[in-house]
């Protein structure tokens, strides 16, 4: 493979895999063709053209989907991150204790077995799991007085979410696994010294933010599922604060810009979704 | 119309091309002007695919890579030819006997 064929290979990269596997090679041969004798490098226009190519190309993907359910996928991913979230920082609060709290560990890995359902099993055996998941936080997790409502109810919540939004032939692709593995990894940075918590978790956060902010253009969903991770990541918070008759904690300008965003993130979708279900799609 | 849209419907005037020769063809009949990139070209083509102008014609293997042949159908020429006759209306407003005599131009335009 000479190093012009391999240069254009990644630059075929931004397509999406399913294109690729049709297209692809034919691209590609154009593409050799199309190149001069003697570059290393596409001309400029045909990586300006494939890098647009491939956007377009990826936005199309939404258009399968109704705005109702590419709503329901952003939604679905958002819950499922905070929930994924919440199992490995329960599992690093249980590790941290002794004796070992075996229930506390147990709500943990059904709410981790339901995120995983999400993706893998049928929507009925996420919605079982969500349901027994729920169940046993409700009746495991209230004896140990976690000293705050504000969790238990927004997983619970989030659970009811899962339950609600698990349906249908649409579920989240692969490719959404990445957000939700790097959100679940936030509880881990309690191992770093207490100064490099909240500059790890903040540049975790704003890697997350900004990708999906990146994304608008070609598809809003990575947006609107942020924003609901976000909702449900400052919600016990607001809870407690609530339940102690104190202000909001999170502070009015960061929840005015997640709406703000999430208002133009579904406006987008909106026009990125088609008008009626083409068939099925992720 | 997009131009380049025009030009790749174009340059299938003369029967069925691959990708590389529909980019060559377009520069020609364009007189240079129009250089298709090779993502824009395929993105057209998909567009015209679904909207019934084009279709492909054939397949074939070529140093190990599939080479896919596209041709005009009955509709890409009906919309190429209704396209050509819209600009050559426009431009007969340029360059046509009416703008030798703009004052009838503009009585013309006064009484539509």
């Amino acid at each position: 493979m000479t190093a012009l064929e391999r240069r254009c290979r990644l630059l075929l990269r931004a397509y999406p895999a399913a294109y690729r596997q049709e297209r692809g090679e034919e691209i590609l041969g154009t593409l050799l063709e199309a190149t001069p004798a003697g570059r290393s490098w596409p001309l400029a226009r045909d990586v300006r053209g494939l890098a647009m190519g491939g956007l377009r190309a990826r936005a199309a993907r939404n258009r399968r989907l109704t705005t109702a359910a590419n709503l329901r996928i952003a939604a679905l991913v958002g819950v499922t991150a905070y929930l994924a979230f919440s199992a490995v920082a329960l599992v690093a609060l249980v590790s941290r204790a002794f004796p070992i709290r075996w229930p506390l560990l147990a709500v943990a890995a059904l709410v981790g077995l339901t995120v995983a359902l999400v993706w893998v099993a049928s929507p009925r055996a996420a919605r079982l799991a969500a349901a027994a998941a729920a169940a046993a936080a409700v009746c495991l997790v209230a004896p140990w007085r976690l000293g705050s409502f504000g969790w238990p109810v927004t997983a619970l919540a989030c659970l009811g979410a899962v339950a609600l939004l698990a349906r249908g032939d649409e579920r989240p692709g692969r490719r959404w696994l990445w957000p939700v593995a790097l959100i679940a990894t936030l509880p881990l940075l309690s191992g770093l010294p207490p100064d490099a918590r909240p500059i790890g978790s903040g540049v975790l956060l704003a890697a997350t933010g900004i990708i999906s902010m990146l994304c608008l253009v070609i598809d809003a969903r990575p947006a609107i599922a942020t924003a609901v991770f976000l909702l449900a990541f400052w919600l016990p918070s607001e809870i407690d604060n609530l339940a102690r008759g104190v202000g909001i904690a999170t502070g009015v300008p960061p929840l005015l810009i997640v709406s703000v965003v999430t208002a133009i993130a579904v406006w987008r979708l909106h026009r990125q979704s088609a008008t009626r279900v083409a068939g099925r799609g992720n | 119309m997009r131009e380049p849209t025009y030009f790749v419907l174009a340059a299938l005037l003369a029967g069925p091309l691959h990708g590389y020769a529909i980019i060559k063809r377009a520069e020609e009949v364009s007189g240079g002007r129009v250089r298709l990139a090779t993502g824009t070209l395929y993105t057209a083509l998909d567009r015209l695919t679904a909207e019934g102008y084009v279709r492909l014609v054939s397949e074939e293997l070529v140093a190990g890579r599939v080479r896919r042949s596209y041709g005009l159908t009955d509709a890409g020429s009906a919309a190429l030819r209704a396209e050509a006759l819209r600009m050559a209306e426009a431009a007969r407003l340029v360059t046509g006997p009416a703008a030798a005599h703009p004052g009838r131009l503009r009585r013309n335009a006064r009484t539509a």
